[in-house]
This record gives structure tokens, C-alpha cells and sequence, in this order.
């Protein structure tokens, strides 16, 4: 298959993929299926925490368990700020007066700024080992948030805290799930097409070279930390920005959601979809979730299968959905 | 302008009971090409490797350009133009040749801190890159990937990299390793062609290609000196004609 | 006083399981390379095991004899069907088959014991305290895990240093490829090992049974501060796993208590109890952050 060919294979997908998720929801309106759009909603909040993923994981070989903190913290950032300015109280009162806030976009902008600061700090300590221990390492601290976030009574602790409502956007109701949905989407399309961008930089070069050869990559002159910790950082905010979503979404956040089980769930879904391809993620989330959803109609035990399922795909079926669908090995 | 660009004093280094090397020091002048010879496990690699900053010497110094360099790491040598080539090719499989060689490239040529623009359309990395492509040969391999290539082909592109980072001074360590007779003549050539520019030391094990590229050459036993000077001065030298031939004086391993 | 040498004992007892859980564990990590995130499984099948036969048999001996071998075996199993494909793959392969398993078995614990919790009885004959200073009580229990583990380790040093088979095993973390040439079947080696690991694993889910609830998941939450362990201790290293484990029970253990006391020399008590609380649960990450900014690959790195 040569090469302009698979380009075109590529595209495609990507362009179907966006073009069928724009219009899913008009279609579920008018077969009466809308309770699909809330699920789909979730693919996609999933599949913006599984791209951040693929960003350090498939393309810079950064093997992190503990990506799900990034996107709990995001999750709560925007629940605390939200249930203090329905309580009229301020966030902090020493040692500057912080107030709530619900507004959209300011929540938003906090959940990515606050992951991206917890990613850059626990990255500078987790970057500096390799392997085994790297993997080990972030699944520590996620786990550390984790117990933090349950000892936090003030915010519900292990039981999680409720929000009154999603967020307001210029007046638009986000209560409604159609417009939600499509808020989600955009954020997608719009992170997707960065990474996509970012991967394809000089950036991105040097980020997939780290995957492959570091030796190589310091032996040419790249100070290869100072690279592998900002792409760990952003990460790390695209996943507080998919935590932000999440929280509306459900208008609930727990402590679950930084476990370090959530962060395999999004590796999984990374995997399922294909490693190293900004799309596959989507895809794998999309998979994985809607197994899910299939699976638990016909037996409340539907993990005992998804297990040996996992596994057989790691053992057997390397390439992903991606890979299935253009016809291509992804990078392994 | 020095005329000594590189030079080692007492280099030492030691892994658990085996000393690797003892007290090494040499100087390589600006311009030339110094040949580094010497029986296996006589220390040669790990030389490059203390050199390159692979590895941490446990004593002695190591000057470049007039700097000292022997506690800094790997990657701010390859920035002052001290640049190594790997004796197992050690290029990135999965991109083509072409985005081997912008890799190279990028690390001298601007920010790599650009995250919107496509690496491979940036002519400023792109020209430079299609230079070292036609002077290594590789033009027409352009966008296979690397693992495709062959073993001598690999060998090109290994050299290319370490190339396009415009050095002042390559480690080029054992480069003909498993090359054919075809791919030995051609390296030869190329090098050859770099001798202008170029410092070089160049470990290798086939003689011939040593005693006709190099200017002076050193040699390396069980992690010392045995010997420093021109082709025809080596070759005369009883300590080096034993260590070659081994004729029961000291144990080779 | 009396209650700081009681939580130092009892921060030695939960170091001494966490080294039952680290030391398979980091030898699976230093020989064979592989990251196996499903270990807690077998903590979890230990104590399942455990407490089935006690609840049914009345001897907690009779559960342990039970419990010990099912571990094994069922680790076993699994290296020789799973594990063993995983060992030439790379870590994300190995993360996420091993991620199977734990879906799987926690799984299969609900299907076959049900959502509730089983709960285990300390048995009779260990269920006094012994007074081991004056006005200083300490279960029996408790003291007889620490004692149960010091053993394992005493028998573990032995095994490595003194006997052929742990003089294989350490070679066999060296260079796989010699101890293949010299006829020692390597991947029956392996197997041992797993299930080496998998039989202490499951003797600390035995010996947790009593103290902690019998439930789904319970594997997970210790794993973590295996992990930890092994990060300290180095990989591959039991003495480090020792080690480790040991400070890492202690600074657990001994932060959970007193960290909200020493806030309170600080702030007022209602602050320091919560900043306290939050931050007892964060000690033993930070203690790991240092040391690992001190030591990058842990206090023992097997290989040098």
C-alpha cells in the first residue's frame, strides 16, 4: 500500500469519525433514543482524557498509571468552585479571598491550569526514573491524591460531593444535554486537532524519538527531561479539562475518579483504540464503553469477561481499532 | 584557535575489579584524524563512552575546545560539537530516513519548542537534511523508514546523523563494524571527504582503513596507553607487534 | 509513650506484610522483568481461601494449610498460561494483560462469594495480649505476625544464599542465556519463582484475613504500598524489599497517628485535624518522593 494512499485512509477516518459524532444527536432525537446522547457524552468526555494519554503514553512511550489524578483534580476543581458559589462562601480566605465561581469557561480554564501545575510538579519527581519505576511512581501519586480527596470532608469525602447544576455558559443552558454534547465535542475536535498538530511539530519529533531511543535523542544534543516533562504537563491538563466535563456531566464527583484503576481504564481504552494515533483513543473509548454498556444488559458480571477479553487483545490483537480500520500496524 | 581540541588527562574508570581504563591521556589536535586501536576489551568503547559522557568518569579530566567537560552530561557535549556515533546503529526505527536526519538537524537549527508547524515541511530543517542525504547516499531512501533499511544502509545513516549536527569533533566508534568490502571502501571515502572539516577519532578494527585514514594513531591495552604516533611509527613498535600477536606476555581478554 | 510503641509495633506489623507482598513480588520485577499489577489478586485469593476453610473447618491452621498451596497454584496457572507470553513484551503489554487479570478475578470472588465481606475470627488460641513492658499490651496476634515474617525472611536469606536453587535463582537475574546453557530448565525456574511470590502473597492475605475485611478489591489497596516498597527498597532487591517495607509500615503507620498532633503544635485543633488528616494519608508519598529524589533507583538497585 503506498504511502499517499494511507494518508487519505487516515483523513478519512478522522473526518467520519468527527462527522458521525456531530450527528449523533439530531439522530437520537428523532428515533426517540435520547437518553444515547448523556452516553455519548461520556464517550466523548473519555475519549479527551484517552487522547491526553495517548499524547505521553503512545507517542512518548511514558508509561503513566496515574493519569486519572490529572483528571479527578480537574473534576473537583470545577465541583469545589461550584458548590462554594452556591453556597456563597469563598474557596480561600487567607491568604487571598478567592470566590466561587460557576461560570463555564472560568472553571475551565482553572481545572487546566490547576492539573497542569499538580502534572509539571509530580512529573519533575516521576521523569526523573525510566520503566518499571516510572510506572510505579505515578501510580503513587495518583494514588496519594486519591487519599487526600477521601480525607477531604469538607467536600464529601469518600462519598463525593454533589453539584447543583452544570456550569453556565454565556447564558446557554448547559443543563440540556443536547447543548452539553455539543460543547463536549467542540472541546474535542479542538484538543484533537492540537495534538495532531503538536505530534507532527518539532515538538513531537523529539517527544516520538524519546519513545524510541533517548540515548539517541540526548547523544544528538536534546535535553530530553525539559521535552518529556512538558508534554507531561499539558497532558496533564487536557485530562483536568476532560475532569472539568466530567463533573457537569454527571453533576457528582468522587475520589473514584483519580484511582488509579480509573487511570488503567483509560489505558485500556487507549489501547483498545490504537496507541500513537490521536483517533485510535476516541475509538478505544468509544469501544470500551459501549461494551460496557452492552455487556451489563445481559449479566451484572460482565467484568469477568471483559478481563480475558483484555488480555487476548494484548496477547493477540496488538493493533487496535485504528489499526483494523486503515489497515495499518500502529506504533509499537 | 587551540591546536589541541580534545584532551584527556588520567582518564580513569573501573567497574567493580576490572579496570577499564588507567590513567588515560591523550590529545587530539584540530583538524586531524587520530585513530584509536588496540586488542578487544582493551578499552576502547569505554573510552568513546567516558568521552562522549555515556558514562561518568570516577577520575581525571576531560577538555574540549578549551572547556572542561567531564562532569557534564551527554546532551550539552553534543551541543559544544563533541559528537558520537554508535558502534550498534542506534538510529530511530520507526521514522523514515528523512525525519532521522531532521531530528539531527533540529537539535542545531532553532527552537525545538515549536509545537503547531510540521517538522518535515520546515525548509530550514528540511534543506540541511536533503544535504547530508545526498552526501551520505541515502537520497533515494528518502521516506523509508529506518528499520527497513539494510545493515550497511544503516551504518550511512548513523554516520549522516551524526553529521548533520555539524560537529567540531565525531567519535566515530568501530563505524565499518559488519560492513561488507562495498560498504568498507565507501566510508572510507566519505570519511576521507570529512577530513577537512572535521576532527575525528575513530575507533576501529580494520587496520587497513586505520593505518589510511589516520594522521597519528593510539594505541589501547587492557585500559592504558601503550603507545601514541603516525601510522609508520605503530607499526614499527615492538609493546604494539605483542599485543597484536600475543606472543604469551600478558593475557588478552 | 505507651501509645507511640504500640503503633511502632503495629507499623512493624504492617511493614512485615508488606514485605511478604514485596518480596515475590520484586523478584517477579528484578528476574523476570515483569510488571505484574494483578499480585494483589493473590493476597485477595489467600484470604478467600482462608477464610472459607476456617469458617467451615473452625481451624485457622486448617485455612492457612489451604490457602497457601490454592495461591500458589492458581499463580502458577497463571505465569505458565499468562505471564510467560509477557516476558519479551514491553511494560504497557504487561500492564494492561495483568490489568485483565485483576478484572477477572475480582470478578470471579463476587460470583462465587458474593458482594458482602467475609469476616475472619482471630483464632482462640492467639486471641490474649501479652504484656511485653510494663502498662504495654500488644495482641498475640499481631506479635505473631511480625514473628511469622522474620522467619520468612530468615528462610528466604537462607534460600538465596546457601542453597542451589537460590543460587539459580539470582543467577538466572543475572544472565538468562548461561543458565539455559548450563541445562537448568529456565522457564520451570520462573514458574517456582511466580509462585513463590504468589504463596507469600497469599500467606499475607491469610494473615490479614483476621485483621482486615475479607472483600473484592482488598488486593488493590495494598498493592499500592507494595509498590512503594519495592520503589524504595530497590527492584529486584529482598533485602530492600525488607527494608523498605519496614520504614514504609513505620512512617504509614506512625504519620497516620501523629500527624495531627503535631499539627496541632502549629494551628489551632480543628484546623490541625483535618490538615493533619489529609496530609497523615500523603506521609508515606512524601517519604517516598524524598527518597527517591536522594536515590533514584531505590536504596538497593539490584543491578548496579
Amino acid at each position: 500500500m503506498s504511502i499517499p494512499v494511507l494518508l487519505t485512509r487516515k483523513k478519512i477516518l478522522a473526518v467520519a469519525v468527527f462527522a458521525l459524532l456531530f450527528l449523533l444527536p439530531p439522530v437520537f432525537q428523532a428515533t426517540g433514543h435520547e437518553y444515547l446522547v448523556s452516553l455519548f457524552t461520556r464517550i466523548i468526555i473519555y475519549g479527551l482524557a484517552a487522547v491526553s494519554l495517548d499524547l505521553i503514553l503512545g507517542y512518548g512511550g511514558m508509561v503513566s498509571l496515574g493519569h486519572a489524578a490529572f483528571f479527578g483534580i480537574g473534576a473537583y476543581v470545577t465541583a469545589i468552585f461550584s458548590y462554594h458559589s452556591f453556597q456563597s462562601s469563598p474557596v480561600l480566605n487567607w491568604p487571598v479571598q478567592i470566590p466561587g465561581s460557576e461560570n463555564c469557561i472560568v472553571l475551565m480554564g482553572l481545572a487546566f491550569l490547576v492539573a497542569t501545575f499538580f502534572g509539571l510538579v509530580t512529573g519533575s519527581i516521576c521523569l526523573r526514573t525510566r520503566g518499571m519505576h516510572f510506572i510505579m511512581i505515578t501510580l503513587a501519586f495518583a494514588q496519594m491524591f486519591y487519599y487526600f480527596f477521601v480525607s477531604m470532608e469538607a467536600y464529601g469525602g469518600g462519598d463525593g460531593l454533589s453539584l447543583y447544576g452544570r456550569n453556565s455558559l454565556f447564558g446557554i443552558d448547559l443543563g440540556s444535554d443536547f447543548f452539553f454534547y455539543y460543547l463536549c465535542l467542540i472541546l474535542l475536535t479542538i484538543f484533537s486537532f492540537l495534538a495532531h498538530r503538536l505530534v507532527q511539530s518539532r515538538f513531537g519529533l523529539v517527544i516520538k524519538g524519546c519513545r524510541e531511543n533517548e540515548t539517541r535523542l540526548e547523544s544528538l544534543g536534546f535535553a530530553i527531561y525539559r521535552h518529556k516533562l512538558f508534554c507531561y504537563g499539558f497532558a496533564a491538563g487536557i485530562a483536568g479539562i476532560a475532569g472539568a466535563l466530567m463533573a457537569n456531566q454527571s453533576e457528582f464527583v468522587s475520589p473514584g475518579l483519580m484511582h488509579w484503576t480509573k487511570s488503567g481504564e483509560i489505558l485500556v481504552m487507549v489501547l483498545l483504540g490504537g496507541t500513537g494515533t490521536i483517533i485510535g483513543p476516541i475509538l478505544g473509548a468509544a469501544t470500551l464503553i459501549l461494551m460496557e454498556e452492552t455487556l451489563a444488559m445481559y449479566t451484572e458480571h460482565w467484568m469477568i469477561i471483559l478481563g480475558p477479553f483484555l488480555i487476548l487483545v494484548v496477547l493477540f490483537a496488538k493493533k487496535g481499532m485504528y489499526g483494523l480500520l486503515t489497515g495499518q500496524e500502529t506504533k509499537s | 584557535m587551540t591546536e589541541i581540541l580534545l584532551e584527556t588527562q588520567q582518564l580513569c574508570k573501573q567497574f567493580g575489579a576490572l579496570k577499564a581504563c588507567s590513567n588515560v591521556s591523550i590529545k587530539v589536535k584540530r583538524g586531524e584524524l587520530h585513530g584509536l586501536i588496540g586488542p578487544n576489551g582493551a578499552g576502547k568503547t569505554t573510552l568513546i563512552d567516558l568521552i562522549s559522557g555515556t558514562i561518568q568518569a570516577d577520575s581525571g579530566t576531560i577538555l574540549f575546545n578549551g572547556t572542561e567537560l567531564t562532569r557534564k552530561p551527554l546532551h550539552v557535549r553534543s551541543k559544544q560539537g563533541l559528537v558520537r556515533s554508535f558502534q550498534v546503529t542506534s538510529v530511530f526505527n520507526s521514522f523514515t530516513v528523512e525525519e532521522n536526519l531532521i531530528a539531527a538537524v533540529l537539535s542545531r537549527s532553532g527552537s525545538s519548542f515549536r509545537f503547531f508547524s510540521r517538522a518535515v515541511s520546515d525548509s530550514t530543517l528540511r534543506e540541511p537534511a536533503h544535504e547530508v542525504m545526498e552526501r551520505i547516499g541515502l537520497k533515494d531512501k528518502r521516506l523509508t523508514p529506518a528499520a527497513n533499511l539494510s545493515h550497511g544502509e544503516r551504518g550511512q545513516l548513523e554516520m549522516g546523523m551524526a553529521l548533520a549536527t555539524q560537529p567540531k569533533m565525531l567519535l566515530l566508534d568501530e563505524p565499518m563494524a559488519g560492513l561488507g568490502p562495498g560498504g568498507t571502501v565507501r566510508l572510507t571515502e566519505l570519511i576521507n571527504t570529512l577530513k577537512e572539516s572535521v576532527t575525528i577519532l575513530l575507533v576501529e578494527h580494520d587496520m587497513s582503513a586505520v593505518f589510511s585514514l589516520a594522521d597519528r594513531i593510539t594505541v589501547l591495552v587492557q585500559g592504558e596507553v601503550a603507545a601514541t604516533g603516525t601510522p609508520d611509527e605503530i607499526q614499527l613498535n615492538e609493546m604494539v607487534q605483542k599485543a597484536y600477536l600475543g606472543q604469551g606476555v600478558t593475557c588478552l581478554s | 509513650m505507651i501509645l507511640f510503641i504500640e503503633q511502632v509495633l503495629n507499623g512493624l506489623q504492617l511493614g512485615i506484610m508488606l514485605f511478604l507482598m514485596s518480596a515475590g513480588l520484586t523478584l517477579v520485577f528484578g528476574i523476570m522483568h515483569v510488571i505484574n499489577l494483578a499480585h494483589g489478586s493473590f493476597y485477595m485469593i489467600g484470604a478467600y481461601v482462608a477464610a472459607t476453610v476456617t469458617m467451615r473447618s473452625g481451624s485457622f491452621l486448617l485455612g492457612m494449610a489451604a490457602a497457601l498451596p490454592a495461591a500458589a497454584l492458581v499463580g502458577m496457572l497463571v505465569e505458565i498460561l499468562i505471564l510467560r507470553r509477557l516476558y519479551n513484551r514491553d511494560h504497557l503489554d504487561q500492564v494492561l494483560a495483568t490489568f485483565g487479570l485483576i478484572f477477572f478475578f475480582n470478578e470471579l470472588t463476587i460470583i462465587i462469594w458474593g458482594r458482602q465481606p467475609l469476616f475472619m475470627d482471630v483464632p482462640s488460641w492467639l486471641n490474649q495480649t501479652i504484656e511485653l513492658l510494663p502498662g504495654i499490651h500488644y495482641p498475640q496476634y499481631r506479635l505473631a505476625i511480625i514473628f511469622v515474617g522474620i522467619l520468612v525472611a530468615v528462610f528466604l536469606y537462607v534460600l538465596f544464599t546457601y542453597t542451589r536453587l537460590g543460587l539459580r535463582i539470582r543467577a538466572g537475574a543475572t544472565n538468562r542465556e548461561m543458565i539455559a546453557a548450563m541445562g537448568i530448565n529456565i522457564r520451570v525456574l520462573y514458574t517456582l519463582v511466580f509462585g513463590l511470590g504468589t504463596l507469600l502473597a497469599g500467606l499475607a492475605g491469610v494473615m490479614a484475613g483476621p485483621i482486615l475485611a475479607v472483600e473484592t478489591g482488598m488486593g488493590e489497596s495494598i498493592l499500592i504500598l507494595t509498590f512503594v516498597v519495592i520503589v524504595i527498597g530497590g527492584i529486584g532487591s529482598v533485602r530492600g524489599a525488607f527494608i523498605g517495607a519496614v520504614f514504609v509500615g513505620l512512617v504509614d503507620t506512625l504519620g497516620r497517628a501523629f500527624t495531627p498532633q503535631l499539627f496541632r503544635l502549629f494551628f489551632e485543633t480543628n484546623t490541625a485535624d483535618r490538615l493533619g488528616g489529609s496530609l497523615s494519608t500523603m506521609a508515606v508519598y512524601v517519604f517516598m518522593a524524598a527518597i527517591l529524589a536522594w536515590k533514584p533507583r531505590g536504596l538497593f538497585p539490584a543491578h548496579g
